[in-house]
């Protein structure tokens, strides 16, 4: 069973239903089949060979989604990147996927690399061409999603075509997904969130409204996305509800016709949780929780009886059919959704070890209690602070950079101490501006604060909690 | 105010971008062509205050349909989206 045979089936019991609709276009499921193998056979036409990657670097658009089929039909190996990307990370991934090819809808360029456009794509097969798919198995990759790495450079998950099913299967029956459902999709295609959101709603033969990436962080127009297109089910980071609850005034406006509101990639700040549990006491929420390294692998549904709770609500229980266990402190996962193995390493063996800190609680109930290491959440968003820092030591102006994650939940942001050069002085905007040409925007900086020196523990470490007090009492630069 | 011409726009959406939303440095000073989204500008909190701005100054609400980047790419083009919205509101 192949990832791309949700949209062939649907398109054979539901062809005119609708499948994908991004602000401007809508297919059906008969119109998304057509796309997809039109593309397919424009890749193969290229060249493009089972097991080849192929980067598209997209905005969030339906043609986008006909273009992820194509490459799944061919048994090739889909890499989505946002748009948003500046080139320079792009052409790291590229360059780190071997990309056979890159397909894109924007004028950006990646230097090297054999690229087209989705146009040009279009054009290269008629109408109504079709080849032959690609017999894939189970076990065989289907798509690449890059992280932040701690080497400096982006990380690529690999996950297989049963990884991902086995998440979708689960995922459906939990939340009882039917042909009627309007999902929203709001994560970028680059995180795993979107694999429900998409592949959930092919299953069922539902469809999925694309949010775009401006969009999807403007709080009130977000409201009336919801309440316009009459979406059931909402997956997102919880920063994303509580910035619409904020600025949007979600909780009085909604639900509409939201049935189901599902959160993961970071904890849900507990008062926002307990707002809108009691506001809208018809609406299931539930609180998933996995790297992108096993997608989701415990779950935990919010009920009424959570309104009185003082603390974090649990990650739950295992799903997925993943065995979910705490060694050391460590939640470690084993199953059906972990990962083939980062791209261009040694294939995973044994259980994975996620780096998050874990507790079996009351009840029987996975607790998260943050991260082994530096690494930093930022509105569900893997931030690893080499990677920043590699990117500021290079500027001008700075010497030597250390970056931290400040606060918690939504309110969590980047802060970044630097040591400038002898006679510069860095330039907060300026620092950003060097930064939004290397690093997509969540992994921007939102504080900058210069110092003579690093304060150093006894053996010589940056003495990382001191630096945090200095980004609390805001001695900014 | 009943109507705005695109130049006074300009002025006072650079104003409130630059001073407000803090984008710009002295090396490199915010202008109505500015790329404010390769910038970094337009962050989650600084795009609801943009939207709760041009809200409460120009009396227009901005529709999902035209939350798109090309809409919010540099002052100008969030100019020409504003002008577009109040003929638009103006014609009803």
């Amino acid at each position: 069973m192949s990832l791309y045979a949700l949209v062939v089936d649907a398109a054979a019991r539901t062809p005119d239903a609708l499948a994908v609709s991004d602000l401007s276009t809508s297919l059906s499921y008969g119109e998304l089949d057509a796309r997809a193998d039109r593309f397919a056979a424009a890749l193969r036409a290229r060249g493009v060979r089972p097991g080849d990657r192929v980067v598209v670097w997209t905005g969030k658009t339906a043609e986008a989604v006909a273009v992820a089929q194509a490459v799944l039909r061919i048994g090739a190996i889909h890499v989505p990147v946002p748009r948003g990307n500046p080139p320079e990370r792009v052409a790291r991934i590229v360059a780190d996927a071997r990309a056979a090819l890159v397909v894109t809808d924007h004028d950006g360029q990646v230097p090297g690399a054999p690229s087209l456009s989705c146009a040009a794509l279009a054009h290269a097969a008629a109408p109504g061409t079709r080849v032959a798919h690609a017999t894939v198995g189970a076990a065989d990759p289907a798509y690449i999603l890059y992280t932040s790495g701690s080497t400096g450079t982006p990380k690529g998950v690999c996950l297989s075509h049963g990884n991902a099913l086995a998440f979708v299967d689960w995922a459906c029956r939990e939340l009882r997904l039917t042909a009627g459902d309007r999902l929203a999709n709001h994560a970028s295609f680059g995180f795993d969130l979107s694999v429900f959101d998409l592949y959930g709603a092919f299953r069922a033969g539902a469809s999925v409204h694309l949010v775009g990436e401006m969009l999807a962080q403007a709080a009130e127009p977000l409201v009336d996305f919801v309440l316009e297109r009459r979406i059931t089910v909402w997956y997102s980071v919880p920063s994303a509800l509580v910035l619409m609850t904020e600025y949007g005034d979600l909780r009085a406006r909604g639900p509409g016709a939201l049935r189901a509101c599902v959160c993961a990639g970071e904890p849900f700040p507990l008062n926002r949780l307990r707002d809108l549990r009691r506001g809208w006491p018809g609406v299931r929420m539930l609180n998933w929780y996995g790297p992108t390294e096993t997608n989701v692998c415990t779950s935990y549904e919010v009920t009424a009886a959570d309104l009185d709770r003082t603390t974090a609500v649990p990650i739950g229980s295992p799903a997925a059919g993943n065995v979910v266990t705490v060694d050391g402190g460590e939640i470690v996962v084993s199953g059906p959704t972990v990962m083939l193995g980062y791209w261009g390493g040694e294939p995973r063996t044994g259980p994975y070890r996620t780096g998050d800190l874990g507790r079996y609680g009351t009840g029987g109930l996975l607790e998260y209690r943050g991260r082994v290491d530096t690494m930093v959440k930022l509105r569900g968003y893997r931030v690893e602070p080499a990677e920043v820092e590699q990117v500021l030591v290079a500027h001008d102006t700075v010497r030597d950079a250390v970056v931290l994650g400040v606060g918690t939940g939504g309110r969590s942001c980047l802060h970044a101490f630097v040591v400038p050069e002898a006679g510069t002085t860095p330039e907060f905007a300026a620092l950003r501006r060097h930064c939004a040409s290397f690093l997509p925007a969540y992994m921007n900086i939102d504080a900058l604060h210069a110092v003579g020196k690093f304060p150093r523990t006894r053996n010589g470490k940056v003495d990382l909690a001191a630096l945090s007090g200095l980004a609390t009492t805001g001695a900014d630069a | 105010m009943a109507d705005v011409d695109r130049a006074t726009l300009h002025d006072r959406l650079l104003g409130y971008v630059r001073d407000d939303l803090k984008a710009g440095t002295e090396a490199e000073p915010l202008t109505v062509d500015s790329p404010l989204l390769d910038m970094g500008v337009l962050d989650s909190v600084r795009t609801a205050r943009l939207l709760a701005h041009i809200r409460s100054e120009y009396g227009v609400r901005v529709p999902p349909g035209q939350m798109t980047g090309e809409h919010f790419r540099s002052v100008a083009a969030i100019a020409d989206l504003v002008l577009t919205l109040r003929s638009q509101a103006a014609s009803l």
